[in-house]
């Protein structure tokens, strides 16, 4: 049985009219942030979400923690129906999951000690008191190394580095002891001499405490080390999944191929042959008929302007691994 | 060797009531004609001043205290106003990072080309501007018809090729690029990093790339300065710089970056954060994160000296 669940999940945002146009159309128009969207994460793994921005990855994690409320699908987390949950119910169940923003200096109140912030969190979601907070937020600080944890506790976040501030957030978001974590961009916004020590304390948590993640970034290079399984996002759908060594051995849709090409390779001694993508990702308003990518695509034929192609497995050894492109069969 | 431009010595200061922030200190780099140096560096390293200072763009309370920028045998830092007016844009155009901030939402796009040809060379008529303007649409790859839509009808990818458009409008010698794409998705910015490196071949243009992402300068540059608060750490062939780098910081800052063609990598973090440029380490500012830190290093600051062969670092492992 999978931890996580997550079926046929859609997720439109009514799009805001000038008064003119509402008085004319009565049809509401829509984003469709997530449009259909099926997967599922054991315990214990780390699935990355990846894809550029307005894919619909953000959002697909915030549906999955009960943020946003789906227009239609399932989400399942432990075997809870979590849209079904209401506000009371959705507050208790919080604790068990978790997650992590992009900005650490947005996420932290600058007026608060930053202990005294992640105690609060602990306080809100469980029945601790204050003792009790005090002393699990001072081991959480060692576990995820804010050292001296005694020092960092009574600290603001202005006296605190990026990193710092990324490992306080991390600390309250595991604070509770959650059993599945969503991380949105955690190393975005960090330093890059920075950035592998908050992979390396993601990395750490979810080895001595077991925990699941979603992990969500546009970072390619970031998805291929620290996750098991990922999908390639595009225009509120997924385009591949499967597990990591095989995407990126092989990818099997001219989307992921285009993005690996795209990514700029640490190594000057690389030769490779970029095949770019013309244009950029359209409006998510009116996605291109068809197969969303096919305007960019270069192996577009006329069948892929007017079906929509399904997720499905292409090569038979791999039951994981499925691509939703009508010539995958070309690549294997 | 044929250098365009000559930096030395060059310091620039940030200056309040509170503190005086060192934001350069003592860089000295040369470049040669038609190259492109990679200048890599964290938020707060100093690179996007260092940028601005080689055109006096400092704004207050930044402040060039000392030092020298001979750009084809012209000092930039002691000539008149005027005569730097005649310079920046037409000689040394910059393409900034943020485009739409730039451009102003209630100009069609051909436009702001006119305006800014006519500016710095008035016998230019309108129409010709314009024409200069579509003709350069073209080397963008952008269709000539659309220097009469709005900033807002771009995309962010488009506008960021409209920033390069009107850079090179006007011809320039040296292009500084400051983070020109890291604002984008990773797809459009191959595709400026592609467009940059066509119109370098093109025009023969020599360029800084100003950035802290080390895969986009080994795709794109001969030569790399990197940076660390405020201070050059080394300077090398990029080919070099990657195969053998001498400074510790540069050692681990390779280290510590996840490269999408390896299997099973090993990152290694680098422990501790850069320096608060209010409350800088004694001696060399990489020390208090540096594994190979002794004595010396804790009191005397390290000057950038050759190495080996071209390479250039400021380490006191090399003496």
């Amino acid at each position: 049985m999978p931890f996580l669940e997550v079926v046929d999940l859609k997720k439109y945002f009514p799009v805001q009219k000038g008064m003119v146009e509402q008085l004319l159309s009565r049809k509401l128009t829509y984003v469709k942030a997530v449009d259909g969207v099926t997967f599922s994460v054991d315990k214990g793994d780390i699935f990355g979400l990846v894809g550029e921005s307005g894919s619909g990855k953000t959002t697909t994690g915030r549906l999955t923690v009960g943020l946003l409320k789906p227009t239609s699908g399932r989400v399942i987390i432990g075997g809870v129906d979590v849209p079904s949950l209401n506000k009371e119910e959705l507050r208790r169940f919080r604790r068990r999951m978790q997650i992590i923003f992009q900005d650490p200096t947005a996420s932290l109140n600058p007026k608060m000690k930053v202990g005294d912030a992640v105690a609060d969190a602990l306080r809100l979601l469980t029945d601790a008191d204050a003792e009790t907070a005090k002393k699990r937020v001072l081991e959480m600080f060692e576990y995820v190394g804010l050292t001296p944890a005694g020092e960092i506790y009574s600290r603001y976040p202005r006296n605190l580095s990026g990193g710092q501030k990324q490992r306080v957030v991390i600390a309250r978001a595991l604070v509770t002891r959650p059993e599945y974590v969503v991380a949105d961009e955690p190393v975005a916004m960090v330093d890059v001499s920075v950035r592998a020590q908050i992979l390396d304390v993601m990395k750490e948590m979810h080895e001595r405490l077991g925990l699941t993640y979603l992990f969500i970034t546009h970072d390619l290079a970031v998805a291929k080390y620290l996750c098991s399984r990922i999908a390639i996002m595009y225009l509120g759908r997924f385009f591949e999944t499967g597990n990591v060594e095989d995407i990126f051995g092989l990818p099997l849709h001219p989307y992921t191929q285009a993005l690996l090409a795209a990514v700029p390779v640490p190594d000057p001694t690389v030769r490779r042959e970029k095949k770019i993508p013309r244009g950029e990702i359209p409006n998510a308003i009116n996605p291109p008929s068809g197969c969303r990518f096919h305007p960019r695509c270069p192996y577009a034929t006329e069948i892929c302007s007017r079906e929509e192609p399904q997720l499905r497995q292409v090569d038979t050894s791999k039951a994981s691994h499925l691509v939703a492109c009508h010539w995958a069969e070309k690549f294997l | 060797m044929n250098e365009l431009l000559d930096v030395k010595e060059l310091c620039v200061e940030y200056r309040t009531s509170r503190a005086t922030i060192r934001a350069v200190k003592d860089v000295s780099f040369s470049l040669a004609k038609g190259s492109t140096l990679g200048l890599v560096g964290e938020s707060g390293s100093g690179k996007s001043t260092l940028g601005h200072a080689i055109v006096r763009l400092v704004s207050p309370p930044g402040v060039i205290v000392r030092g020298r920028v001979s750009f084809d045998g012209i000092d930039l830092l002691s000539i008149d106003e005027d005569g730097m007016r005649k310079i920046r844009g037409k000689r040394i155009a910059m393409v900034f990072q943020d485009p739409m901030s730039s451009l102003s939402p209630v100009k069609k796009v051909g436009q702001h080309f006119v305006e800014y040809i006519r500016e710095h060379e008035p016998s230019t008529s309108e129409a010709e501007a314009l024409q200069r303007a579509k003709a350069t649409f073209e080397d963008l790859g952008i269709d000539r018809s659309r220097v009469d839509d709005y900033p807002h009808q771009f995309s962010g990818g488009m506008r960021q090729r409209v920033m390069i458009g009107l850079a090179i409008a006007l011809q320039p010698e040296l292009i500084i690029a400051d983070e020109p794409t890291t604002a984008l998705d990773v797809v459009v910015e191959a595709q400026i990093l592609e467009l940059l490196k066509d119109l370098k071949r093109k025009y023969s243009l020599s360029m800084i790339l100003i950035t802290h992402n080390m895969g986009v300068v080994a795709e794109t540059t001969d030569r790399i300065a990197v940076m660390y608060a405020g201070k050059l750490m080394e300077v090398a062939g990029t080919r070099k710089l990657f195969a053998d780098p001498k400074n510790p910081y540069t050692r681990a800052l390779l280290q510590s970056i996840p490269n999408i063609l390896l299997d099973d990598q090993e990152l290694r973090s680098i422990p501790g954060s850069p320096p608060d440029l209010a409350n800088p380490p004694t001696g060399c500012p990489f020390h208090p994160r540096c594994p190979h830190v002794f004595d010396r290093c804790r009191v005397e600051e390290p000057k950038l000296k050759k190495v080996d062969g071209e390479t250039e670092t400021a380490c006191h492992l090399f003496g």
